[in-house]
């Protein structure tokens, strides 16, 4: 059977000011009718590029070169633009990345749904309402009609992304390319969007293509799947053989940088990958990963190295043979059975805490406009909370949980509306801004912009030193340099500006800046969620390690599970700014009591292709914290929901080693008794 | 949408009522209305006797409840200088104000938008730069400079068009090109950049993969979003257009409000001032309430529920 789209030696090259960039080079890629691959790779690895390229929506000063270019019957590379035009969310659809930003925000849904099908295909407006109800229907929208009439805006992201895979299904296209549909969505939503997509696809037997830097979305819904790093494919295969048994050390890599539960234990060192993508200006002469490479040899800096068949369908672009490549697999450390480690035991929480938060609130009086009743938000709804020196504290939720107001009050950058924050038992409003933050600091989420762009790397680290006026200037500039050493940036760096630094080294700059106070507790907001997989690791490990040498305490805010499964040693979640469950890490992960703890890992997507998406099906999105659901704020999306829960909220209780807060958990303890 | 309308002119009103209290005041406590309205050389038992003619001599807060209240029926009081009915003043001038404002936007608008939307499609490319130095040259050359330029050039070397008075069309078109190029390099740049920002957003690269061709690209998709900052702009260029250009008007002899309104306060004229700065007020508001309201209906975002 021949490939519906067939892709020969696609390179892309944009023209820059400074000289060209090969952003693609001679990617080869093929996709047959009803099967689905997976692109995956790192920031700048060329997969976005790749697809819009298929698309010719290449950006203006982008020159693209393919030996063969066909979908269907049609030589993608003679067509003209108005044929190009007429294949385009007609025969081949394509669904980006933002969908807050991808809808136009002056025109209804049904508008935009319905001017596509009416441009391919000549049908009346009443037509295409009726289909595009039908598709609103099957994206799982309810009251799809009325939707039709609402603009952009007044959905929520998770509803955005229905409604464009919705429009883009609206012409029954052949292929479908998804650019990370969930890669800007909530953790309980990214499955529900996956099992849609994959569902939609088998039902109408379309192919599909997926883009995306997660390793665990391919793995749940690609067939096959192309690994790419610097503008190469480095791995292609069936995605149980590339993941089951991975040929290149990119993407052994990738896949040891992952935290796995069951693979690796807490606290234990991530096997990550060293040094930088290289920068796509080069001039290669040898392998584009051997600097990278743990199993580099000579050869491999002095010879091109081309895709391989190892096998049918499976090619891997390394001189190793594909026996030993397979050996230096988790070599390193091997399958584990997760023996328990010593992680956290260390810690003592029946001392006096660090950090202390009682009944804290922080609520937000909203007014629409000048003459209505000011409402009430509450963000933070009575959390009591207590950090022990040593901890490891992780605070998650989905967006809007009101975690990051926790951080913030708990930094003491805000004031709690009531209840307390206490630090080493002082109340943090008395606190001078001096005194407290050289006690908490904080990393934050962004490094490309939480580091001022005018200032350099020196000048950032050793600010928070001239603030507080530690030390003479040499003394300053000393510890400056010994904090960079131990967060692993390169002294050379000290007068340069971030702007000339990757994610991962601008992260670490913004750690050193942290730490050179010394502190007790540190913040960390989303601390790597901005990062690549393989610098993710990278941070985490740093993390861990200057925990141990610094004695930090550590306040973990996130909504990545697996992250928090690895360092945290305690876990706290959050929904509509209250706390559900609490408890110690392994005991939440071991046996998860509120049935929104159990939905929160469930949607943790691992790089497992045997596994399906997980099948968790929260109902209605997440609810508006203006006007928060009676009783048990999570009962409309709860499938354990009783009457009880609608009417009476839950109070946090002891359950065994966790506290929690549900009326059915409670209800089944005292059955048991 | 009609609650938005009418919570718009609600706010609208009030401002009017303070700035007509603003004005009123300050006009009447900077200088002793009953001296200036008797001369210079008058006496003062002639002004005193002035005050009392003219009522002057009543408390403030007397005198605007009764200046407002023949506001709501026409009657902006009497010129001291032209002893006739202001009002009449100024519905006598008005007209080749509203000839010259409206015929000096739609060039700002045409000009303005017409070349933003062209550079923004090549940002850097040939018509960009002309564009840009255009709206540069525009901006740096003064109002009457140009006119004069104008007058000697089309005027005077080659006498197409008239260069002073109102009686005809051909009188408008020096004058309107004048006024109306001083506002094209705002209108420009702020559709130029719009326009490259509207372009470059993830909405319309999802329009080019819904298979659209750039014309339905860029008018359907691009323009409505692309305006929304040009809309206010333009209402408050009008604004400014319809209060009277007193350097326009004055380089081309055109008795307009501009004229009237410089006349008025050399002359201490304080009713006609009073008048003019009211009426002007009213003119901004209700080009603000406007601009906001086309904008809510081009963007339903701004629709406030």
């Amino acid at each position: 059977m021949s490939a519906l789209l067939e892709v020969e030696d696609l390179s892309v090259t944009l023209k820059l000011a400074e000289g060209d960039l090969t952003a693609v080079s001679d990617i080869s890629l093929s996709v047959e009718k009803g099967e689905t691959l997976g692109i995956v790779g790192e920031s700048g690895s060329g997969k976005s590029i790749s697809s819009l390229a298929v698309m010719d929506l290449l950006p203006k000063g982008t020159v693209r070169k393919a030996s063969k270019m066909r979908f269907g019957e049609t030589d993608l590379l003679s067509v003209t633009p108005s044929q190009m035009a007429a294949l385009r969310g007609n025969r081949i659809a394509m669904i980006f990345q933002e969908p807050m930003t991808s809808l136009n925000p002056v025109y209804t849904i049904g508008r935009q749904m319905t001017e596509l099908l009416m441009l391919h295909k000549h049908v009346s407006r009443a037509e295409a309402r009726d289909r595009a109800v039908e598709l609103l229907e099957k994206v799982g929208i309810t009251a799809a009609r009325s939707r039709l009439s609402q603009y952009p805006h007044q959905l929520s992201g998770g509803l955005r992304q229905r409604v464009m895979i919705a429009m883009m299904l609206m012409c029954e296209p052949d292929l479908i390319i998804a650019d990370e549909p969930t890669t800007a969505l909530d953790v309980t939503i990214q499955a529900q969007i996956l099992t849609l997509l994959r569902s939609l696809q088998r039902e109408m037997n379309m192919a599909m293509i997926i883009i995306t830097h997660d390793l665990g979305v391919v793995a749940r819904v690609s067939d096959k799947v192309a690994v790419m790093y610097a503008g190469q494919i480095v791995e292609t295969g069936k995605v149980d053989e590339v993941f089951g048994k991975p040929l290149h050390p990119y993407t052994q890599g990738l896949l040891e940088s992952i935290p796995i539960p069951g693979e690796i234990s807490p606290g234990e060192e991530l096997g990550s990958i060293p040094g930088l993508v290289p920068s796509l200006k080069t001039n290669f002469r040898g392998c584009r990963f051997a600097n990278r490479c743990s199993q580099a040899f000579e050869n491999c800096h002095t010879t091109l190295v081309s895709l391989n068949e190892t096998a049918p369908g499976r090619q891997s672009r390394c001189l190793l043979t594909p026996e030993a490549a397979a050996q230096a697999f988790r070599s390193g450390n091997g399958p584990k059975d997760a023996a328990p480690t010593g992680y956290g035991a260390d810690v003592d929480i029946s001392g006096a805490p660090v950090l202390s938060a009682r009944n804290a609130e922080c609520v937000f009086r909203i007014k629409p406009n000048m003459f209505a009743q000011p409402k009430q938000l509450r963000a933070v709804d009575g959390i009591s909370l207590d950090l022990h020196r040593g901890e490891v504290v992780a605070v998650v939720g989905e967006s809007g949980c009101g975690k990051s107001t926790l951080a913030r009050m708990l930094l003491g950058l805000r004031n709690p509306s009531s209840g307390s924050i206490t630090l080493n038992g002082e109340n943090i409003s008395g606190l001078s801004n001096v005194e407290k933050s050289r006690r908490v600091q904080s990393i934050f989420q962004d490094p490309y912009s939480s580091l001022n762009p005018r200032r350099t790397i020196g000048e950032i680290i050793r600010r928070p030193l001239q603030l507080h006026g530690s030390g003479t200037a040499a003394e300053q500039q000393e510890m400056v340099e010994t904090i960079m050493e131990r967060v692993g940036i390169p002294r050379r760096l000290y007068h340069n500006y971030p702007n000339q630094l990757s994610g991962g080294q601008r992260q670490r700059v913004a750690i050193a800046r942290a730490l050179i106070l010394k502190p007790e507790i540190v913040v960390c907001d989303e601390p790597t969620s901005a990062l690549d997989v393989s610098v993710q690791a990278q941070i985490l490990n740093l993390l861990l390690e200057l925990r141990e040498q610094m004695q930090l305490t550590y306040l973990l805010i996130t909504h990545d599970m697996a992250v928090v499964e690895h360092i945290a040693t305690r876990v706290v979640v959050m929904y509509l700014g209250r706390v559900v469950e609490i408890a110690d890490a392994r005991t939440l992960f071991g046996s998860p009591q509120h049935p929104y703890t159990k939905a929160l890992l469930g949607s943790v997507l691992t790089p497992e292709p045997d596994a399906d998406v997980p099948d968790i099906e929260l109902g209605t999105s997440y609810p508006n914290p203006i006007d928060p659901p009676s009783g048990c704020t999570f009962h409309p999306r709860c499938p354990v929901a009783t009457d009880l829960c609608k009417r009476s909220a839950p109070e946090l209780r002891h359950i065994g080693r966790t506290e929690t807060a549900c009326h059915n958990v409670a209800a089944e303890v005292i059955a048991a008794e | 949408m009609f609650k938005f309308i009418l919570r718009k002119l609600g706010m609208g009103l009030l401002v009017a009522i303070t700035v007509s209290l603003a004005t009123f005041l300050m006009l009447n406590l900077a200088a002793d209305p009953a001296s200036m309205v008797a001369g210079e050389d008058a006496s003062p038992e002639a002004i005193e006797e002035l005050r009392v003619q003219y009522g002057f001599d009543r408390p403030l807060a007397v005198r605007y409840v009764e200046w407002i209240g023949n506001v709501f029926t026409g009657n902006f009081g009497e010129s001291y200088y032209w002893k006739r009915p202001v009002f009449d003043l100024f519905l006598e001038r008005a007209p080749v104000t509203l000839t010259l404002a409206f015929s000096a936007l739609t060039i700002t608008t045409v000009v303005g938008l017409l070349l933003g939307v062209l550079a923004a499609l090549n940002p850097n490319g040939w018509l960009d730069r002309f564009a840009l130095s255009l709206g540069t040259a525009a901006q740096a050359v003064p109002n009457f400079w140009l006119g004069l330029m104008m007058i000697i050039l089309l005027g005077v070397m080659f006498p197409i068009f008239p260069v002073s008075g109102d009686t005809s069309w051909k009188h408008f078109v020096l004058p309107s090109f004048v006024l109306g190029m001083s506002a094209v390099p705002q209108v420009l740049r702020l559709t130029r950049a719009g326009m490259i920002d509207v372009l470059g957003s993830d909405y319309i690269r999802t329009a080019r993969a819904k298979g659209f061709g750039p014309g339905r690209i860029l008018f359907q998709h691009a323009m409505r979003n692309a305006l929304l900052p040009v809309v206010s702009v333009i209402a408050i260029q009008l604004g400014y257009k319809l209060g009277g250009s007193v350097v326009t008007e004055s380089v081309f002899a055109l008795n307009g409000l501009g004229r009237l309104a410089y006349e008025s306060i050399l002359g201490a004229d304080i009713p006609t001032v009073q008048m003019l700065v009211f009426i002007f007020a009213l003119i901004f508001i209700f080009l603000t309430v406007a601009g906001d309201v086309f904008n809510a209906w081009l963007d339903p975002r701004l629709r406030l529920e």
